[in-house]
């Protein structure tokens, strides 16, 4: 493989991540083999030398993934699909497996659990309003009608912003069980490269 | 060398190549080589983490035809030396301790 063709996989490994970092990824190796070559290795020598692009990629997609703090959901997704992608070389392969499953089941029962507050919060102030339009047509008295309206309206503000505490909460957990393979991922890593020297 | 340095140490290693002279990628490789086997993809996110801290700054340069990034290291990179060699003041003594009693036991 020459360095263009070494270059190439390798933007091609990372594609979605930073544009600036990817550059600064091509310029690094691109010097390196630049200066090996130099030293007297001839260019498939010098790329060759450099080990396996996948082994590479993963190894900075691992410490790309690491350093993203995501703040909304969709950018977890995007990282567990980055980690899922770095776990499907054979050694990691069970570790992956087990991500994906404690991922999607965070990921479900926490949607569950928003959606079931989150609708029981409107279904009640609907509630209020159409009992408080039966309690007016069989002529009964607006007190009544302003203390249900009023208890309804308390009782649905609360699950409302329950909802949104736990959206809240659903982001930093799915966040934090990202970082936690990826840590996982990088020890795995490091006692593997143990084992080689 | 086999033995998994501690976190944090081949980043101290890499500075310390920085203190005599500005330095480059490939060239940091060779050097360090002697007290650990360091591959190209573990220097980059070093360099990376050690720019981003402001231990160190780097600069491009001609070089045959080509420009290579050279590394220079900054006050705050020489402080951080620093307090890594005051920190492992300790772990010496810790470790003559122990030695001593190994020897004469």
């Amino acid at each position: 493989m020459d360095k263009r063709e070494f270059l190439k996989a390798i933007s091609h490994n990372l594609k979605g991540f930073d544009k600036s970092e990817i550059n600064g990824i091509l310029a690094y190796y691109e010097e390196i083999i630049a200066d090996k070559m130099e030293s007297g290795l001839t260019e498939e020598e010098a790329v060759a030398s450099l080990g396996d692009i996948n082994d590479i990629t993963n190894e900075i997609k691992v410490n790309l993934v690491s350093k993203r703090d995501d703040k909304k959901i969709s950018n977890s997704l995007k990282s567990f699909i980055i980690i899922l992608g770095i776990c499907s070389s054979p050694i990691l392969l069970p570790l992956g497996v087990a991500f994906a499953v404690l991922f999607l089941c965070l990921f479900i029962v926490s949607f569950m659990i928003i959606i079931v507050f989150g609708l029981t919060g409107i279904s009640i102030v609907i509630a209020v309003f159409l009992n408080s339009i039966r309690t007016l047509s069989t002529g009964g008295d607006i007190a009544t009608i302003f203390i249900q309206l009023g208890l309804g309206f308390i009782s649905s503000a609360f699950l409302i912003g329950l909802t949104m505490e736990l959206y809240k909460a659903m982001k930093i957990l799915l966040n934090k069980t990202n970082q936690l393979f990826i840590k996982t991922i990088k020890k795995k890593a490091k006692k593997g490269d143990e084992n080689r020297a | 060398m086999k033995i998994q340095l501690k976190k944090g140490l081949l980043d101290i290693c890499v500075l310390a190549s920085l203190v005599e002279e500005d330095s480059y990628g490939y060239k940091l490789i060779q050097n360090t080589k002697e007290i650990v086997e360091m591959s190209e993809s573990t220097l980059y996110p070093i360099l990376r983490r050690l720019e981003e801290n402001k231990y160190l700054t780097s600069y491009t340069k001609e070089h045959n035809g080509r420009l290579r990034k050279y590394y220079s290291i900054t006050d705050k990179g020489r402080e951080h030396i620093y307090e890594f060699l005051d920190e492992w003041k300790d772990m010496k003594r810790i470790y003559d301790f122990i030695m001593e009693r190994v020897k004469h036991g």
